[in-house]
């Protein structure tokens, strides 16, 4: 359920191909970690799955973050 | 610039980091022509942040911003700048339990999102021991309004605006009464979530909510600084150095 001034036709444009979202589970700095893949092969920080609030105030564990891991 | 080499070298030739979350940069030894320590590190800076220089300073209270849509149980498509509220949530027990951070300050510019985790940020906020002092700079929309009041103290700039409209469903909606209750319900949460962290009335609420008269592909009201504060739903007009000054005035109190 949205709250929003922008309408959800434009929130949502694209939702559906999103399903070809690649998804990574990757360990950074000890922290679990979820990446997506980005267009230009590097990878973006998605969610950090973790239960210790420390890895969340981590600057280098913000979510949005590019991260490039070898191929 | 050094974003367009960047790529272009990427694509070209695999790289492998001696750690995986510093970005490594192929060109650096190209770029900096011999000074790499201060120009690797500048160059780092302006792409995380934008900016060439950033202070270096430690303090005792938390900045934290919420911009764009308030991401909640979905993934919200890369067009939108989201706050995502599952990184927000275990930040704010982390302030609360840090022995460092004596206050938060909350910055808004949002345009609203997820209800739900808006509503979760907001009572997360609300129920902090710590104080929390809230600004609304630009726009705090929608859901953008129960996170701005859960503040103990609450700031808006002048030119700031808070849009008041009703709940929108997504997704597949049947045209039955209970679709409509259920909405409702959800209204009456926000509404009385906001009503009793600021000085507005639900009548008040309720009636810019429902406006029809002054958006025009859409009801509700766009609320400009001075007029939040008015109809009591902000505390005050204000910058930067009041929202500060009202946080740490609220510190040394609690000390």
């Amino acid at each position: 359920m949205l709250w929003s001034i922008i309408p959800t036709d434009v929130v949502f444009n694209g939702f559906e191909q999103q399903e070809d979202l690649q998804l990574l589970d990757y360990e950074l700095e000890s922290c679990p970690c979820r990446l997506r893949r980005l267009t230009d092969g590097s990878f973006g920080l998605e969610t950090v799955c973790s239960t210790n609030p420390k890895h969340f105030m981590q600057r280098n564990l913000q979510p949005g973050r590019r991260i490039f891991l070898s191929k | 610039m050094f974003k367009d080499a960047k790529r272009r070298n990427y694509n070209n030739k695999e790289i492998i980091p001696s750690d995986p979350t510093e970005p490594q940069d192929p060109n650096e030894g190209e770029r900096t022509g011999g000074n790499e320590a201060d120009n690797v590190d500048r160059s780092k800076v302006v792409d995380e942040l934008g900016a060439t220089d950033v202070p270096d300073m430690n303090s005792d209270i938390h900045v934290l911003t919420i911009i764009g849509q308030v991401e909640g149980h979905l993934v919200m498509p890369p067009q939108n700048k989201t706050t995502k509220y599952e990184h927000v949530i275990p930040q704010l027990v982390a302030v609360e339990e840090s022995p460092e951070i004596k206050g938060l300050l909350v910055i808004l510019n949002t345009v609203g999102g997820d209800v739900e985790a808006g509503l979760a940020l907001a009572e997360m906020m609300a129920s902090m021991r710590k104080p929390v002092v809230s600004l609304v700079l630009g726009g705090g929309h929608s859901i953008g309004v129960p996170i701005a009041v859960s503040a103990r103290r609450s700031f808006i700039a002048s030119t700031a605006t808070m849009t008041i409209h009703p709940i929108r469903m997504t997704g597949q909606v049947l045209g039955v009464q209970q679709s409509f209750d259920y909405l409702e319900r959800m209204q009456d949460r926000v509404i009385g979530f906001v009503t009793a962290h600021s000085n507005i009335s639900d009548r008040q609420m309720r009636s810019y909510m429902m406006n029809t008269g002054e958006l025009a592909r859409d009801i509700g009201t766009v609320l400009a600084g001075e007029d939040a504060v008015k109809c009591g739903l902000i505390d005050e007009i204000g910058g930067l150095a009041e929202a500060l000054a009202s946080l740490h005035a609220m510190i040394d109190e609690a000390k």
